[in-house]
């Protein structure tokens, strides 16, 4: 960030303090309650996670698993392969793959589907390319190829990182959400609830004041 | 399950709501409520804590046996006799006056207050570093998706607090000891028809209180000798964890207000040993634990099988979480809006309310992030042994506010004793990641400086403080 930008975000952040120290402390508090301090919580657990575009669905349209082992026999033999999940998207991936024992390529589409995107899903020297959309597929696609996988995955413009695109449990991601839900269910819930006491206040104000100085008196004794 | 976690949620949300809707939080004194239902039942719920009853106290059982837990159940009993004699002592009618009245004859509350709700704090974190642990290891949660679960849990918990105060919390607490019932009861069946079968050899272990490869159980050779040992190791940990809870007091204090009669002494008695006839069994059932490193979460991964049975399990667990867990943050809470009227006394305590819970769970929520990453989520919990230790040590020679020290006595108090127990923590625990039948070992120290702090107080505590002093 270059030191005008810094000022005058700093400006802005002054601003910003200046209008919230202007609003009722009835009203802040609440805000701080309801709206800053859960943000505050979830701006932490982003900076705290690294990677927020994957904690409820795929940030990408590619999701990686290898395979480790394989049998013919009954006995778990080592093995190197991958699989990949690829989601109907706009993207282009190029996966550098250490060469397996073959240059055999596996997918859940059909021959002909397969004919009509044949420049689209293909090895390119010892990467395997995928450009995305192929023509004709709306569905998601499977595909298993020979080889180790290398860390990262390249795109027009980048990399990313292959962990980053591993396989999540269903039900994992079902209950984060369900909880995320709830959560901010109940923020919405409190602010409508914490609202109550506030208008019948200002309604009974007069009247609550003389209890309201007593039991001040009280505790001053 | 995560349909019917998401649904048990929003239900104990709306539940909240609505009976918030009746009886909404006063400006005045928002935390001032004692006309909240069976008291006595949250009591048992509070124990039924994911760091206390499922971790240190079941622990505890299988790894040093029974009369360490005899010795933890009659030290809770005897922490409930101290708190309601004591209550029985202040002719106050509201819990709150209690508290400030004896509160209030100290100088400064900073240096009780600030200890005790910062335990109570780490205590709630500690909630949430099992509750993530067990999310990730018992029901294949991603670890990235059970910390954010449980910083959603926490969040409902948080505004629980924020929107129902004590009524909420009481109310919840009746719900939620249901749930832990059930899921109690659920892992009984499971293991009974699944053929599980009672090992005489650990059976008899736990229940002769044998426990080799612990640095006393070498010192002391007469059995007899080790029994009481560990009966006196029992005794105060039981006690320290109820006298250290304000929301125990709090508890106490509405139970023996309404039913001034013996009767409601047993009633606390029950509640007090109820938690840990309820885990007898399922210690009993365990397999046998060789010393040194174990999984804490050996019974979840045993019984991933069954999604009914998962189900009752999660919703136990979550309910036993937001107990424990809301106890300890209306109790943090109510001690730092104490210390704010200390200062200053206002009309509408509802905004400050608002202030303090919001700070308090960003607190709370950075201690739990900075912490994750652990792999042993009981370790705090073993950390806490000694703020706890010193605590219920403070109350009890202070005789729950009959007696006084000076504030700067008691601060210089906290700051020694913790870091000694800093000191020890780090010499003599080797690796703080790997969970182990060794970490039975730092309770003995933890009682030490309840007996050290103790002994202390009793020789320093006054009537009055003299003149002038700050």
């Amino acid at each position: 960030m270059d030191p005008f930008s810094a000022i005058e975000t700093g400006e802005k952040t002054y601003k910003f303090f200046k209008v919230l120290r202007a609003l009722p402390v009835d009203l802040l508090s609440r805000l701080f309650a309801y709206v800053i301090a859960p943000v505050i919580v979830g701006v932490l657990s982003w900076f705290a996670f690294g990677r927020p575009g994957t904690l409820f669905a795929p940030e990408y349209a590619l999701t990686v698993t290898e395979l480790a082992s394989y049998t013919e026999t009954g006995i778990p033999q080592p093995h190197s392969a991958v699989a990949m999940l690829v989601e109907p998207s706009r993207y282009e991936y190029a996966v550098p793959m250490e060469m397996g024992k073959s240059r055999r390529l596996v997918t859940s589409l059909t021959p002909d589907e397969w004919r009509r995107n044949s420049d689209k899903l293909a090895w390119a020297g010892s990467d395997l390319a995928l450009k995305l959309p192929l023509l004709g597929v709306s569905r998601p696609i499977m595909v298993l190829a020979d080889g180790k996988v290398g860390k990262e995955l390249l795109v027009a413009g980048g990399k990313i990182p292959v962990d980053r695109l591993q396989i999540v449990a269903r039900r994992s991601v079902n209950m984060v959400t369900w909880a995320f839900v709830s959560a901010i269910f109940g923020i919405g819930l409190g602010v409508a609830s914490d609202d109550a006491p506030v208008r019948q206040n200002s309604r009974r104000q007069n009247r609550r004041k003389e209890d309201e100085d007593e039991i001040v008196d009280r505790h001053a004794e | 399950m995560a349909q019917l976690t998401g649904l048990f949620l929003i239900a104990t949300l709306l539940f909240v709501h609505l009976s918030t809707k009746a009886r909404p939080l006063q400006r005045a004194r928002p935390l001032d409520v004692d006309e909240v239902p069976f008291p006595a039942a949250g009591q048992a719920s509070t124990v039924f804590s994911l760091t206390a009853l499922f971790g240190a106290y079941y622990g505890i059982f299988l790894v040093l046996g029974v009369y360490a837990v005899i010795g933890l159940s009659i030290g809770s009993v005897l922490a409930l006799i101290a708190i309601r004699r004591s209550v029985l002592h202040a002719a106050e009618e509201r819990y709150e006056h209690y508290l400030f009245n004896r509160l209030n004859r100290l100088p400064d509350f900073l240096p009780f207050l600030a200890p005790l709700a910062a335990t109570q704090l780490l205590f709630g974190v500690s909630e949430l570093l099992v509750l993530r642990r067990m999310l990730a290891a018992g029901f294949g949660v991603a670890e990235i998706h059970a910390t954010l679960m449980a910083i959603c849990i926490a969040a409902i918990g948080y505004l629980y607090c924020l929107i129902g105060g004590y009524n909420a919390v009481f109310r919840t607490d009746i719900v939620q000891l249901v749930f832990i019932l059930v899921m109690c009861t659920a892992l009984l069946v499971h293991f009974i028809a699944s053929g599980g079968q009672i090992d005489p050899t650990a059976a008899a272990v736990r229940l002769h209180g044998v426990h080799p490869g612990h640095w006393y159980a070498d010192v002391i050779r007469i059995p007899v000798l080790q029994h009481l040992f560990d009966f006196l190791v029992g005794l105060p940990m039981g006690m320290t964890f109820l006298l250290a809870s304000p929301d125990t007091w709090k508890r106490v204090f509405i139970v023996t207000k309404r039913d001034r009669r013996p009767r409601s002494l047993i009633v606390l008695i029950a509640a007090g040993a109820f938690p840990f006839v309820l885990i007898t069994p399922m210690v009993l059932l365990a397999k046998p634990l060789s010393p040194g490193t174990i999984n804490p979460m050996f019974i979840l991964e045993a019984i991933a099988a069954n999604d009914a049975l998962m189900g009752a399990i999660l919703l136990g667990l979550i309910s036993s979480f937001l107990s424990a867990f809301n106890s300890a943050f209306i109790s943090s809470l109510h001690l730092a809006v104490l210390q704010v009227r200390k200062a200053k006394k206002r009309k509408n305590e509802l905004a400050v309310v608002r202030f303090l819970a919001g700070g308090l769970f960003v607190a709370l929520a950075l201690f739990f992030l900075f912490l994750f990453p652990m792999s042993n989520p009981y370790a705090l919990g073993n950390v806490l042994l000694g703020p706890y230790a010193v605590a219920g040590a403070t109350v009890l020679a202070l005789r729950g506010g009959n007696r006084v020290v000076r504030p700067l006595f008691l601060f210089g108090l906290w700051t020694v004793t913790m870091t000694t127990w800093a000191v020890y923590l780090i010499v003599r625990v080797n690796d703080w990641g790997i969970a182990s039948t060794h970490e039975a070992n730092t309770i003995p120290p933890g009682i030490a400086l309840f007996v050290v702090t103790l002994v202390v107080l009793t020789l320093a505590g006054r009537k009055e403080l003299p003149r002038g002093s700050v």
